[in-house]
């Protein structure tokens, strides 16, 4: 029997495999290595395994307990729908990165110290920038620098709190951290970003509706939910996170509300359910963090289902926008069921998925008595319904006719849509199997009580009532194809007006320093130098010179003859002995 | 629409009769919800949990606040033509 | 086939007569309502 490698060794070594297969090979490998991976994952031993030493330290390349569990199968688990879902994709690039992204998010999870953690969630960045950049296209390329840029940025802050850390404890051990002097404030901030915290979530809108089809589906996964991750293991109960996770519950819808690029209403809504997920680390109970890791669990899985048919709405029609498509229920009916499937999970209808979740942080909330917290996630409860659980699948599948008949979508992204709404649905009906891994044992919570049923079905179907007066009397905002200011504007029409103001600063004081530096100065040395020997020669031979007849005509011919004899340094040597004689004369006179 | 539509076939929702199905067991359901509401019996965590028809209020006025500060107040603000940024 | 669809600027939703009243009402009533709700209750 051979030892089990450290869950993330299987999709790195894996990913450098698939540039050597090619076609139905390629995909058999692709699809081998997230089940390799889970066969793998199950051998591994509970607590630390993969010790390594490095520098005097240890390095912990799998650490299994139940909180890593968790996220190490949904991981592995969206890692196989996902590659189905991209089967028609053969492009090494989008292949290799793929899986070497997945790789990276489980090492992240799996790390037991900060070393390797800070390296893989770095490649984690890395590969999704690939996943952007595959599409080609001038948006996506733009998208993608400003995603690096804005990771690079939160890498380093988050390395600056790592040294810190380490720097004060000794130990590069990774666990509970707890906000506790600057070091674990900029570690938090680092996560943070990763986390799409109001202000920094732009790359987050940015980025993914940018990306390729299919490497959206990556990105909604992995990023944000790696982070989930690390906060849940470092800063659980930290009360700053209740009010960071109500705000990002809650900004983002009205943003959604007004978007028309219906991949980018997905990424707002995205923040909003990450928002639940950090809200649910904030409070911190037993009942909060097991919450919110069974919504990243669940949302994991319908968010990349919602992805996932609107990734199929644009392989068959190459349009995204609410203002170009519309009426698509009428070919390509099975898509359709698929997002009404995912648009009920994320809604937290009963029997879907998001209800056995959702309502564990909402209870947690309620709970601690946290009043105004409660209100923004009911509020942001109704939201989600109203731009993700309404707005996606009415635009693309009802509405106006578009006109578009396309094809129903190819059988492979049928079949990965099909198991995530099958799982969606599953997860809601029987939540036993999904508690039953949360990181609290045992759970204790039961989501099917009457009056929960009931108030959860109310508020759904009067947030749809809403929806459908507010279109019916015509005051539902036009889609617009325009550009929605975000905080996004402060760095790119920011960054061109730094641009803008080094560019005239700098190259001014460029210009001046050229004029007066190397036009003025240099010259004057240059003409010093030039011509101060003829000047002195001219000086000390004058005088000899205006002794003879004509000496008006002939110092003026003897004046040309040394300057061109010295400049040129073609001197005589009879002339230079002259001058050099002259010269200690005059010294030795002055003196 | 008629002239953009590439086929005359009729699907589910072309037919008003079926829009209209679906409206009536929309407003039912409402209705239903609304009345099922004086059969059970609550054990909230807040006090206004108790009072009759709080969620289904709640969602409604939540959702309309929700549309109408997108359109009046965030739109004006954020709204720029697409080639903004180009 | 077409192979071009025009491509909208925007998708306006035309009113259907008679909901405006029924949605000022409603809203109105909701408003109220909550209003209620949260004052004798905060």
């Amino acid at each position: 029997m051979i030892s089990p490698l450290p869950p993330a060794a299987v999709f790195i070594l894996g990913a450098l495999l698939i540039p050597f297969f090619k076609g139905h090979l390629r995909r058999i490998v692709m699809l081998a290595l997230p089940v390799l991976a889970f066969i793998n994952l199950i051998h591994l031993p509970l607590g630390d395994s993969w010790v390594v030493p490095f520098l005097g330290q240890e390095l912990v390349l799998a650490r299994i307990d139940r909180l890593s569990l968790v996220f190490g199968y949904i991981f592995i688990l969206i890692g196989l729908i996902s590659t189905i879902y991209a089967l028609h994709v053969e492009e090494t690039l989008q292949n290799v990165a793929g899986a070497l992204y997945t790789g990276s998010a489980l090492g992240v999870v799996f790390a037991g110290d900060f070393f390797s953690f800070f390296i893989f969630w770095e490649l984690l960045t890395v590969f999704c920038v690939q996943l952007i950049w595959a599409r080609r296209t001038r948006l996506s390329m733009g998208a993608g620098y400003r995603y690096l840029l804005f990771h690079a940025a939160g890498g380093l802050i988050l390395l600056a709190g790592i040294v810190m850390r380490v720097h004060h404890t000794g130990s590069i051990e990774f666990g509970l951290i707890g906000l506790n002097g600057p070091g674990s404030l900029l570690i938090f901030l680092g996560l943070g970003i990763n986390c799409a915290w109001p202000f920094v979530h732009t790359w987050l809108s940015d980025a993914y509706p940018e990306a390729t089809i299919t490497g959206t589906i990556f990105l909604s996964a992995f990023t944000t939910k790696a982070a989930v991750y690390a906060l849940a293991r470092a800063y659980p109960g930290t009360e700053a996170l209740i009010y960071i996770g109500a705000a990002m519950a809650g900004f983002p819808i009205f943003f959604a509300v007004i978007e028309n690029d219906l991949r980018r209403v997905l990424a707002y809504s995205l923040i909003n359910q990450v928002g639940f997920m950090v809200c649910g680390i904030g409070i911190g109970t037993q009942l909060a963090i097991n919450g919110a890791v069974a919504h990243a669990f669940n949302d994991v899985l319908f968010k990349g289902l919602l992805f996932m048919t609107m990734g199929a709405v644009m392989y068959r029609t190459g349009k995204i926008n609410a203002t170009d498509i519309g009426g698509l229920y009428r070919t390509m009916p099975l898509t359709c069921i698929f997002c009404i499937i995912g648009a009920a999970s994320i809604s937290a209808f009963p029997l879907f998925s998001g209800f056995v979740s959702k309502s564990m942080v909402m209870d947690a909330a309620g709970g601690e008595h946290l009043r105004l917290v409660w209100f923004i996630l009911l509020f942001a409860s109704a939201g989600v319904f109203h731009h993700a659980g309404i707005k996606i699948p009415y635009f693309a599948f009802f509405s106006h006719d578009s006109g578009l008949r396309p094809k129903e979508a190819p059988l492979h992204m049928l079949l990965a849509m099909g198991l995530a709404a099958f799982l969606c649905i599953f997860i809601g009906s029987f939540p036993q199997y999904l508690y039953s891994i949360l990181p609290f044992q045992p759970v204790g919570y039961e989501p099917y009580t009457v009056p929960h049923v009931l108030a959860q079905t109310q508020i759904l179907f009067f947030s749809a009532l809403a929806f459908a007066l507010l279109l019916l009397s015509g005051i539902y905002p036009a889609e617009i194809r325009c550009v929605n200011l975000d905080a996004d504007w402060f760095y790119r029409k920011g960054g061109r007006f730094f641009y803008g103001l080094m560019d005239t600063v700098f190259n001014n004081v460029n210009r001046v320093c050229d004029q007066w530096l190397a036009k003025g100065v240099t010259g004057g040395i240059n003409r010093f130098c030039r011509n101060a020997p003829v000047r002195i020669s001219w000086w000390l031979l004058m005088p000899f010179y205006r002794l003879g007849k004509h000496a008006a005509e002939k110092s003026r011919h003897y004046a040309q003859t040394i300057k061109a004899a010295v400049e040129n340094g073609v001197v005589p040597i009879g002339l230079s002995a002259a001058v050099s004689g002259l010269f200690v004369l005059l010294l030795f006179f002055l003196n | 629409m008629d002239t953009k539509t590439p086929d005359k076939k009729t699907y589910l929702f072309d037919k008003p009769k079926n829009v209209r199905r679906v409206f009536i067991f929309f407003y039912s359901t409402l209705v239903v919800l609304l009345i099922a509401e004086f059969f059970v019996h609550k054990h909230p965590h807040f006090p206004w949990e108790q009072w009759w028809g709080f969620y289904a209020v709640y969602g409604f006025v939540a959702c309309v606040l929700l549309v109408l500060v997108a359109k009046y107040i965030l739109r004006p603000i954020v709204k720029r033509r697409e080639d903004y940024y180009d | 086939m077409h192979e071009e669809h025009e491509e909208l600027m925007e998708l306006k939703h035309d009113p259907v007569p008679g909901y405006r009243p029924i949605f000022f009402v409603a809203i109105t009533v909701g408003l109220v309502y909550m209003g209620v709700i949260l004052f004798n209750t905060l």
